[in-house]
């Protein structure tokens, strides 16, 4: 699938209805990626309800085979803020349950950033409103939640993990030259010109540092706030303990043939 | 040309090949990677004729049979892997069909509610 999104209208301005006056996208999409998390699912969730309005939240279910669809569906009907639950038949992965949310954004055309937020609890609410500030601020297209800037306090991952994170950020460096720290991280707010492109094509499996090195080379604006993570509460990383050696090559391939791809168009 | 040079075509070919078709998005970089592995191990056996040598003599194998056991083994193995992956797909693309075909049906059911 190559010739990505086409730019056919204003970024923050949607296609017009009825009467002919374009309605404002303003709304923040926040995208919860849920694959068997039943445990963590319901403490996330409220955690979240301090947020101001025009945040929207979408719960994704990939494919879980516990209980998280029934606790996400219970959810929505207690929540403060809107909760929409979408639930994929089979699990496809982590990066198709988050394109699936920036379709459903897509579909519903009224919604300017869509953040991803993971559903396990390690990441904290109030990071989501800087997110939006940042990009909103700095006219930024993608904004990364980056557990290695600032003071460095909070969970920082696994040193063997930490040894692979910094290999990607060498190789994004080395390829882009932008100063990443956190390449891998799945807190993340996408501007109408990443999710647009993201809502076509995206990474199967592992698509964070693949989809950032997709903005970087495309010439979109990337930028990071630091963020304090907490360890997981619940559920399994997308990245098991066998998998790493599997999750570096596929990564490192995926960049690597990207870099050598034909610059798609995008928006703007 | 002897089989050292042949190995050496064979692993440049193949790996520009897997490149080529994961570059147009035709083949998923999943799948790229055990081709690469294939066209790595041709080239390393074609820059190193010794290796495969040792391999045949350790085995006491006439070296074309020890090119056949390897060829033939990494042949099984990744059709074996490609039949696993097939079976797996049809289970979702069945599962996928039903949930729609469900789906349609429930909303038909609201339709002729919401008329009459």
């Amino acid at each position: 699938m190559s010739g990505l999104i086409n730019s056919h209208h204003d970024a923050t301005l949607g296609i017009s209805h009825g009467n002919g006056e374009p309605r404002p996208r303003t709304g923040r999409l926040i995208v919860i990626p849920a694959y068997n998390e039943e445990a963590a699912l319901a403490a996330t969730i409220e955690r979240l309800q301090s947020l101001p309005d025009g945040f929207e939240l979408l719960i994704v279910n990939d494919g879980s085979r516990d209980r998280t669809l029934q606790v996400a569906k219970q959810l929505a009907l207690s929540s403060r803020l809107p909760l929409h639950v979408v639930s994929l038949t089979t699990n496809w992965g982590i990066g198709m349950a988050v394109q699936t949310g920036y379709l459903f954004a897509r579909q519903h055309n009224r919604f300017e950033y869509v953040i991803q937020f993971d559903a396990d609890g390690q990441h904290p609410p109030e990071a989501l409103v800087q997110l939006v500030e940042a990009c909103d601020r700095q006219s930024l297209d993608l904004c990364i939640g980056s557990r290695f800037l600032g003071n460095g306090d909070g969970f920082q991952s696994t040193a063997l993990r930490r040894v692979g994170i910094r290999f990607f950020i060498n190789l994004i460096r080395l390829l882009t030259h932008a100063p990443i720290t956190d390449p891998t991280s799945g807190l993340r707010c996408a501007g109408p010109r990443a999710w647009e492109s993201f809502a076509v094509s995206y990474p199967e499996d592992y698509p964070e540092p693949e989809s950032l090195f997709w903005c970087l080379r495309h010439g979109l604006r990337v930028g990071e706030i630091p963020v304090t993570m907490h360890e997981r509460r619940g559920g399994v990383s997308s990245i098991r303990s066998y998998k790493p050696v599997y999750y570096m090559l596929k990564v490192t391939l995926a960049i690597m043939v990207e870099s050598i791809r034909k610059r798609e168009v995008t928006g703007r | 040309m002897n089989a050292e040079t042949l190995m050496l075509i064979a692993g440049v070919s193949g790996s520009l090949l897997t490149i080529h078709w994961a570059r147009t998005r035709k083949l998923r970089e999943r799948y790229a990677l055990p081709w690469l592995m294939v066209a790595a191990m041709l080239l390393i056996c074609g820059l190193f004729p010794g290796l495969l040598k040792a391999f045949a003599e350790a085995w006491h194998l006439s070296y074309p049979s020890a090119v056949m056991l390897i060829a033939l083994t990494m042949i099984y193995t990744y059709s074996f892997f490609v039949s696993v992956a097939l079976s797996r797909q049809y289970r979702r693309s069945a599962k996928l069909a039903q949930e729609v075909a469900l789906l349609e049906g429930r909303l038909r059911a609201l339709e002729m509610k919401g008329h009459g």
